[in-house]
């Protein structure tokens, strides 16, 4: 059974999108937003190198491969999140490609005010039919993180934490946290 | 009698806030806030307004639910002002004539703005959770979008987000076809 083709000019739009824009298809139809804006740059710059310990070894069969805005291939989708994870145990060695097919088992979205209701609204709901089984959604202005867990195809929030909190959040219970790390200046 | 409790203090500083503010005591701390700007205002309206008929009144009588804007809530050592509540007939046949509500209501909407947000998601969430509210709304006017949810096992679960012009169904009211658009009607 041949893999359905994505529709071709979306793709090609999608692919002939200048490099100072990140673009995706969602639902079919390509959507373009400027780079992000300091805070959320340094929201998710911070929370990746938070996690770093976790996927600092390939012999860890605990570990995580984790990777800023990777271009996931879902489907007929293209998604960016700001963050995604795999466990090792699913993805035991990173593949060398511009894109990823296995949905990963974390995403993180930080939320900018232009992006927002495409990340609720839109994002959310197509990495739940993925089976992605966690996604973190972080909003530097609020200076929230709300933890959400899939649970039969629908989004529990689990957690929601503010400002200096230091948590741990599923499914990085192992790490602890400082969330004032994320927003500061 | 006892000299004051530290709620006692908070509960006096409560009732002093000025008539312009919105205050509530959240996880024991008094918070106030200034009242809601226009944009916020009109979403918590319009929403009001259409729910008013297919849920609360209509010509022939009073229908299953009813809704109010900004109840004061107390809900054990709590004050949560949410913008809208709603309890079904079943559990309050007559709107008392108080000023704090204590039964807690079956739905809760809140609008939210820059200023709340965070306190809205990461604290008054939680304590409605807690108080067995059973389905929450959050609008957010800046985004246009209605982030549904249902009280699962104390947890609360995302069952739907709404954005822009949809017309939707979503629990509680679901009985109903909404539109999101008047929400943001300019």
């Amino acid at each position: 059974m041949s893999k359905p083709a994505k529709s071709d000019d979306v793709y090609q739009q999608f692919l002939a999108t200048p490099e100072y824009k990140v673009a995706e298809i969602i639902q079919g139809r390509l959507i373009t937003h400027p780079r992000p804006a300091s805070p959320h740059a340094k929201a998710a710059y911070t929370l990746g190198g938070k996690l770093l310990p976790l996927s600092d070894s390939d012999e860890d069969p605990n570990g995580w491969v984790i990777l800023p805005e990777p271009e996931l291939h879902l489907a007929q989708d293209i998604l960016v999140p700001d963050l995604a994870g795999w466990r090792r145990k699913r993805m035991p060695e990173m593949p060398h490609v511009a894109a990823f097919e296995l949905a990963p088992d974390w995403i993180c979205e930080v939320l900018s005010p232009s992006t927002a209701a495409t990340d609720r609204a839109d994002k959310l709901p197509i990495y739940a039919r993925h089976q992605i089984m966690h996604a973190w959604l972080v909003d530097p202005l609020a200076k929230t993180l709300e933890v959400f867990r899939l649970t039969q195809q629908q989004w529990l929030l689990v957690d929601t934490h503010r400002d200096r909190a230091r948590v741990r959040a599923e499914p990085f219970e192992t790490l602890e946290l400082d969330l004032s790390k994320l927003w500061t200046r | 009698m006892s000299t004051p409790t530290k709620y006692d203090e908070v509960y006096q500083q409560f009732l002093a806030t000025p008539e312009y503010k919105v205050a509530e005591i959240i996880d024991g701390t008094l918070i106030t806030n200034s009242r809601p700007p226009s944009l916020q205002a009109l979403a918590k309206s319009a929403l009001l307004y259409e729910l008013y008929e297919p849920f609360c009144f209509s010509k022939v009588g009073p229908r299953g639910w009813v809704i109010l804007p900004e109840p004061e809530l107390h809900l054990d050592r709590d004050i949560l002002v949410p913008d809208i509540a709603g309890w079904r007939r079943e559990r309050m046949p007559e709107i008392p004539d108080v000023v704090g509500v204590e039964l807690p209501p079956d739905w809760i909407c809140e609008v939210l703005s820059p200023s709340t947000v965070a306190m809205d998601r990461a604290s008054k969430l939680p304590i409605y959770a807690r108080h067995q509210v059973t389905h929450a709304w959050l609008i957010d006017p800046l985004a246009q979008t209605l982030e549904v949810f249902r009280l699962t096992s104390q947890h609360w679960l995302l069952l739907g987000t709404f954005r822009d012009d949809a017309k939707f169904r979503a629990e509680p009211f679901d009985a109903s076809e909404l539109e999101l658009a008047m929400l943001w009607a300019r």
